[in-house]
């Protein structure tokens, strides 16, 4: 299909704006939409998420649905360990959209939902008599990855070209770093709470270089035709190699790559995780048996979009491999790709068919100098990094456990803010109990509490609305006030839990205070002797056709039979008219007491 | 004269000569004369005021220069239909100035050629008189050079990769000026080889200035240090030292055209300046330095052209064996699939180390050659006054633009390798590998003119200029003929 004439209108309006103003954009977290990028062999292609979407929850139902799978497959692969003569070793390329809201040699914007071709400027569409300009801004969230990767960041790096033909990529080579980086020699380290292959100081996975590079663009895919999307074309990435690491398990290779997301969010260097497609993965493989010192062969698996791809590719290349070898083969090394449908790596080209790049340096771009002191300045404004957050949660402080942490931790990458929310209940709740406070017994400390609070009863109310983090109606003050009313024993756990349902119908606006009031919701001050009074009407009332007639009936039969075993089923009876009596009260008597009241009832009665 | 009667004028020779195949694309007549009208209005009314000295003044463009008012198809076939959707920035600097494009003008395809004949539209003619066989107008930039010479236009802008505006002017008997590299923007110039092109004038100067678009583009900063640090040692106005590079003596020069540069050095030394023999002793390895270089940025600059987004697109593009756009590649003309492929060789992983690296390396020296002759140095490398020749350098070197004036196009048809092609760039292309400014002038010798250059220190156009002249008034044609070939 011939393309059509240049058409006049190559640049949207919302980049001319951006040429006018440079508003520093910041991507909205909740909009970004699953993209696929495998939309010729995937299944079906899903239609495109509507805003509405988003504020329905669809979102987060994806979010945890994809969580699931991943959790899943992780199950499944658990039991298919390497096999146990081979030493097994993988390299990592990985891309990594950078969080910048214009493209790297371009003024315009990045942008990930926008109708397609719609941010081209004459460069992004390699226009005859184009040329790029460095846009500096690109420079900072780089350098943060490339700080938090704790890399030597080199004072003069340079662009190069690496040319291949592709539809997608218009001005046939992509602008990189090859001949000198960015950054080099970085490290990340991974602790027990990121794979259980880690000893307590932690395994250390070297990072031989981080790069700037350009993305390309998107192909539509259909049977009779393809269609190119420019909009990405030119938006930077950082490429992060790392060296070749040992890896016990295919989870510690994944566990890699998640810590390095973690780490690239952590510190805002990227917003759009794996799973969403702002990264890529390049994985190189291979093995040898156990005690050879020289690698095997390498073979390199290209462009894979989710850590269950990798997963599933790696643990299916190294089985190839191993089979190859047993055999009596020599591997061979080469490109490969990944077969979603047959669950294998397949073949994309040898050692003979390998592209040579023809890396030249750009002769119209110059080297990036960066200023003395700009490293420094980056490091100290850098946000703490994952490990730190999780050692600050699970630290005298909050004292979260190391699950309930990367709960937390986990719904903060995906929805901002939930660990800042937290913390700032902790602090209200602990400014409101006061000296109180201190007093909080081991396993019952404010900030375990909060967790409890936030994570199971806030996060399963907010799963059950369909709403996602960003639309939570309780505020911090809301919520700390709940659990300060809770802590104090003015309202019982049950109250609580009913006034958070309260607090998310839409019309309610009164504050927790008031509805503690005006409902009446208060632990009531219940004598002894009135106790025993609603007690004792509980156990021998007959307004329940009869059934707690007969759980007397056989708690009376209960006294012939001898000891201990009676003693036990007597009290598993009694916990009847314990409910009956919570019920009754609406819970404003704490369980303790009503089941002491009962006990004492029992005895009179039977 | 008014605006619109040399308009006029000028139409009728581009009628006239049309034959000489210099124009690809021609603005209308009733809009050319339009524009010019509303420049006469603006110079003549008593509350307007020219724009600029080329304020109305017909300008032609070569053809891979970007336009919005015509096709911009770098004489390929691949851009055949292409019309840009942006004017480059000297377009755009000469139409604020005042000037009114005429028109495209045929080149070598891509600007790789010596002769304005690997063009998809034909090639360019410098004579079609009958009877006499046509000369070569040189290249890439011959049509520009064409239209200047037969006054179809009152300057025209081409590029200078390797001379590809000196040759045309050498051998057109026209003046072409090629600047410092970084002088003028590139923004909106198709790139042949962006580390050596230049936008080029055959005509005057006035489309100067940094722009933002292009990254090789000086700033003004640098612009102003450079000028500044010029400023404190240049002889200007009085006894200027003018050297002869030795290396560009060579056998193959036609007796004509040594005998006119003897001439030159013998007219400027009768103005009482010194004439020094000066060696530039790398100047030998230039010519394979630049045919190394230049198509290995061009392999990558042509990468672009696959017909996905614009251009032309073969129909049987539709391959099944992996090879992609390889049948629309094919529309490349000879000489650019030629320099495509020994680009691509020269930049490959088994040949880099050999080819590229070391005409990058020989590039370097020869900078240094350049750096090592002149009474100042290179201010873009430092900012010691010190580091220049001094007092042993000289301002400015002379050297011949072409090896002999106009071949016949038949004779250049009959060569048998394309290198003979390549030696034409001998004596241009050692000023773009060191950035420098340089001019070509027409100096006559008997009834014919010889193209002899001027070479001054990076930045330094204006003791170019001061030398240009001198040798202008003495050895130039007809005062009234060097000053506006048009008439």
């Amino acid at each position: 299909m011939p393309p059509h004439a240049p058409a006049m209108a190559y640049i949207c309006q919302s980049c001319l704006r951006i040429l006018r103003l440079r508003p520093r954009l910041r991507l909205q977290h909740y909009s970004i939409p699953l993209r696929r990028l495998k939309t010729a062999a995937t299944p079906p292609p899903q239609p495109p998420p509507s805003p509405a979407d988003f504020e329905t929850g669809t979102f987060r139902k994806d979010l945890k649905k994809s969580l699931k799978s991943e959790h899943k497959s992780r199950q499944s692969l658990k039991h298919s360990t390497f096999p146990a003569a081979y030493t097994v070793t993988c390299g990592l390329e990985i891309h990594a959209q950078l969080n910048c809201p214009q493209k790297l040699f371009s003024r315009s914007s990045t942008s990930i939902n926008a109708p397609p071709n719609t941010h081209i400027t004459p460069f992004d569409a390699a226009l005859p008599g184009s040329q790029p300009s460095f846009n500096k801004s690109v420079l900072l969230p780089a350098l943060r990855a490339a700080v938090a990767l704790q890399c030597n960041v080199n004072e003069v790096s340079r662009f190069d070209r690496k040319h291949y033909f592709y539809w997608d990529q218009p001005s046939g080579y992509q602008i990189t770093q090859f001949y000198s980086a960015l950054a080099n020699d970085g490290y990340v380290t991974l602790y027990p709470h990121d794979t259980p292959h880690a000893s307590r100081e932690g395994v250390r996975v070297p990072i031989r270089q981080v790069q700037l590079e350009q993305d390309t663009g998107k192909t539509i895919a259909s049977a009779n035709v393809s269609l190119v999307d420019l909009n990405r074309v030119g938006a930077g990435l950082i490429e992060i190699i790392t060296a070749p690491f040992d890896v016990p398990g295919v989870e510690f290779a994944s566990a890699v790559m998640k810590k390095l997301q973690a780490t690239l969010r952590a510190v805002e260097a990227c917003v759009v995780g794996m799973e969403w497609g702002g990264l890529r993965a390049d994985v190189n493989v291979s093995v040898r048996p156990k005690g050879v010192q020289a690698l095997g062969q390498r073979c390199e698996i290209k462009n894979l979009s989710s850590l269950k791809l990798a997963e599933e590719a790696i643990t299916a290349e190294v089985e190839r491999q191993v089979r190859i070898l047993e055999d009596g083969g020599a591997v061979e090394g080469e490109t490969r790709g990944w077969d979603v449908e047959r669950g294998t790596t397949k073949r994309l080209r040898g050692k003979e068919g390998e592209v040579d790049y023809r890396y030249m340096p750009d002769p119209d771009l110059g080297p990036v100098v960066i200023a003395p002191g700009v490293v420094e300045s980056v490091r100290e404004g850098l946000s703490p990094l994952p490990d730190e957050v999780l050692e600050q949660l699970t630290g005298a402080e909050y004292h979260l456990t190391v699950k309930d942490a990367q709960t937390l931790m986990m719904w903060d990458e995906g929805e901002a803010g939930v660990i800042s929310y937290y913390k700032d209940v902790v602090e209200k709740v602990t400014t409101a109990l006061g000296t109180a406070a201190a007093k909080q017994k081991k396993g019952k400390e404010i900030g375990k509490i909060v967790g409890n609070w936030l994570i199971h009863e806030l996060g399963g109310t907010l799963t059950t609305h369909t709403l996602p983090w960003s639309l939570n109606p309780l505020t911090p003050t809301a919520l700390s006030s709940l659990i300060t009313h809770l802590l104090t024993n003015r309202i019982t756990p049950t109250t609580a839990k009913s006034l958070l349902s309260t607090l998310f119908s839409p019309s309610e606006t009164r504050t927790v205070e008031q509805i503690i009031e005006q409902e009446n919701l208060a632990m009531k001050p219940l004598l002894e002797a009135e106790l025993e009074e609603v007690v004792r009407r509980a156990v021998t009332s007959d307004d329940d056709n009869g059934r707690s007639a007969g759980v007397l009936a056989q708690i009376r039969g209960l006294r012939e039979e001898d000891g201990g075993r009676g003693e036990k089923k007597k009290k598993g009876l009694a916990s009847f008219f314990v409910g009956k009596v919570m019920k009754e009260l609406a819970g404003r008597v704490r369980a303790e007491r009503v089941e002491s009241a009962v006990e004492k009832v029992l005895r009179e009665v039977v | 004269m008014a605006f619109l009667e040399i308009a006029k004028k000028s139409l009728l020779a581009a009628e006239k000569y049309s034959t000489l195949n210099s124009l690809i694309s021609v603005q209308s007549k009733p809009e050319l004369l339009r524009q010019v009208q509303e420049s006469q209005r603006r110079v003549s009314s008593d509350l307007g005021e020219s724009k600029s000295p080329i304020d109305g003044q017909l300008i032609a463009v070569k053809d891979n220069i970007c336009t919005t008012d015509f096709p911009t198809t770098c004489a390929s076939k691949l851009l055949e239909q292409y019309t840009s959707p942006f004017d480059a920035t000297v377009v755009r600097k000469a139409k604020e100035a005042g000037a009114v494009i005429m028109g495209k003008t045929n080149m070598d395809e891509f600007g790789m050629g010596s002769h304005s004949m690997y063009s998809h539209f034909g090639p360019v003619m410098q004579s079609a008189e009958d009877g006499q066989p046509a000369r070569s107008a040189g290249g890439s930039s011959g049509g520009s050079a064409v239209a200047v010479a037969r006054g179809m236009c009152y300057a025209a802008l081409g590029t200078d990769t390797g001379g590809s505006v000196r040759l045309p002017a050498a051998y057109c008997g026209v003046v072409g000026f090629k600047p410092s590299y970084g002088m003028l923007s590139r923004w909106g110039v198709v790139a042949y080889a962006n580390s050596l092109d230049t936008v080029g004038i055959l005509g005057r100067n006035t489309i100067n200035g940094h722009d933002a678009n292009d990254p090789t583009s000086l700033t003004p900063q640098t612009r102003e240090r450079v000028q500044d640090l010029l400023s404190h040692n240049r002889r200007r106005g009085r006894r200027l030292a003018i050297g002869y590079p030795e290396e560009f003596n060579l056998v193959e020069l036609d007796d004509s055209v040594r005998s006119a540069w003897e001439n030159t050095l013998a007219h400027l030394s009768s103005q009482s300046h010194k004439i020094v023999p000066v060696s530039l002793p790398h100047t030998k390895h230039a010519l394979s330095a630049y045919y190394v270089l230049a198509p290995a940025e061009a392999s990558s600059n042509l990468a672009k052209y696959d017909g996905v987004r614009y251009g032309y697109r073969d129909p049987t593009d539709r391959s099944q064996d992996g090879l992609l756009f390889s049948p629309t590649r094919a529309g490349f003309g000879a000489e650019v699939r030629r320099r495509i492929i020994a680009g691509a060789y020269s930049l490959s992983s088994k040949a880099i180390d050999n080819y590229f690296l070391k005409a990058q390396s020989a590039r370097r020296i020869i900078q240094r050659d350049f750096s090592n002759a002149f009474a100042q140095p290179n201010y873009l490398v430092t900012d010691n006054l010190e580091e220049g020749r001094g007092e042993g350098g000289v301002d400015v070197l002379i050297a011949p633009c072409s090896l002999s004036k106009a071949p016949f196009l038949e004779d250049v048809k009959m060569q048998k390798s394309p290198l003979d092609s390549y030696v034409n760039d001998v004596l241009t292309v050692p000023a773009n590998l060191a950035g420098i400014p340089a001019i070509c002038l027409p100096v006559m010798h008997g009834e014919d003119s010889v193209g002899m250059q001027v070479m001054a220190q990076y930045g330094d156009e204006e003791t170019m200029w001061e030398v240009a002249k001198i040798i202008e008034e003495g050895l130039g044609p007809k005062a009234e003929q060097a000053s506006n070939p048009a008439h």
